[in-house]
């Protein structure tokens, strides 16, 4: 089995917001590169919301 | 003029939208609103000459944060309701000809993290029960601008199509204790017919059941809702399937491919859905080089498809076309 390419770090995304003259909302996303130090496979950052009941369990 | 009719006959809604019949259509390739606005030029829709990617609200939206009154009284039978919600536009980059297939993995990646920051931001608010992020694509599927784009439209709604595939879902989780779709990409991973591409955390399969001849559905191998759930190691690896099946439609048509690309994730009513996982629907309206499969009496009228190809001879040739087969 051949491992999984490694993963280049993730970059942190900033948000700028404007409105425009006829009150419409633009937000422009820019991407800061991440440190290059960084590990290349960060941990999952947030914990899943949905991940469902286990089957087992569910299963009797 | 927009508000929400219902339909009783199918209990869903109709957002109406007179102005939607202002836009223009097909503008010459010197100006394009979502082009950055160059120095002395005619202002385009971003007011700065180079960006990355940016979102804007529509110009012409069905559905509005502050929306007008209906124009009509409605009733009993015809309920009536402003078209509340938003409409906005995703410019995946300032760059004018390309499409995200030609796109590099990065530049997916950080697509994924902007609607993954959307689908947060727009869900939640109080009058936004579904955040449908799409992409039109190509003039056979009706678009009007060229610039690689997507759209999210913030429904007050969960729409119909989206109810209908989560009730199936509930059924399923209430029979068997688990999610439907997992159910589905096990059986399609034990086929292996109709598999057309995969890494370690996505699936990208021509379903069984398939209604257009390259429909495509993108699924995790983890049960996971909405993009808010994904880590980091999932964003990339999404991003990644992406490319290489976007590609390999390229490459399987031998043109920039049409299609309707729906990303389907848990609502944000505030109910629960343990039952939801996400996906990613890819629709692309060819049959063949030259020929469009039309929503015709059968789609349109009786909501039967027929498709004339099976996915055990449509999903080898994408998969050979992706480099995986
Ligand atoms: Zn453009």
């Amino acid at each position: 089995m051949i491992s999984p390419p490694p993963i280049p770090p993730e970059p942190t995304l900033i948000r700028r917001v404007i409105v425009k003259p006829d009150g419409r909302r633009l937000t422009f996303y820019d991407f800061e590169p991440a440190d290059a130090d960084a590990p290349p496979a960060p941990a999952p950052e947030e914990a899943p919301r949905h991940v469902g009941t286990p089957l087992e369990s569910a299963a009797g | 003029m927009s508000e929400l009719r219902w339909n009783p006959l199918l209990g869903e809604w109709t957002i109406t939208a007179t102005h939607r019949q202002e836009r223009t259509f097909l503008p010459p390739a010197d100006y394009c609103p979502l082009c950055p606005t160059q120095p002395g030029a005619f202002e385009t829709e971003i007011p700065t000459p180079a960006f990355d990617i940016v979102v804007f609200e529509n110009r012409f939206p069905s559905l509005q944060a502050t929306p007008p009154a209906p124009a009509v009284e409605g009733g009993d039978l015809y309920p009536v309701r402003p078209a509340r919600g938003v409409c906005e536009v995703v410019v995946y980059t300032d760059r004018h000809t390309t499409t995200l297939a030609e796109e590099s993995v990065e530049r997916i990646r950080r697509l994924i993290l902007v609607w993954r920051d959307r689908f947060a931001e727009l869900g939640a608010r109080d009058d936004v029960a579904y955040v449908y992020i799409f992409e039109n694509k190509g003039e056979a599927i009706g678009v009007t601008l060229h610039h690689p784009h997507g759209q999210i439209y913030a429904y007050p709604f969960i729409p119909p199509r989206v109810a209908r595939k989560l009730a199936q879902a509930e059924r399923h989780w209430s029979a068997t204790g688990r999610d439907l779709l997992g159910d589905a990409l096990d059986a399609e991973r034990r086929d292996g017919r109709r598999i057309v591409c995969e890494n370690e955390a996505f699936v990208a399969f021509i379903p069984f059941f398939a209604r257009y001849p390259y429909e495509t559905l993108v699924v995790p191998t983890r049960q996971v809702a909405a993009l808010t759930d994904f880590d980091a190691r999932e964003r990339w690896r999404l991003a990644e399937i992406l490319k290489t099946l976007l590609v390999g439609y390229d490459r399987l048509f031998g043109f920039s491919l049409p299609y309707v690309m729906a990303l389907h994730q848990r609502p944000t009513d505030g109910g629960d859905y343990p039952y939801a996982r996400f996906h990613i629907e890819f629709l692309p309206p060819h049959r063949t080089a030259n020929k469009l499969k039309y929503l015709a009496g059968s789609e349109s009228g009786a909501g039967a498809f027929i498709n004339d190809t099976i996915p055990e001879e449509t999903a080898p040739r994408l998969r050979a076309a992706c480099g995986s087969g």
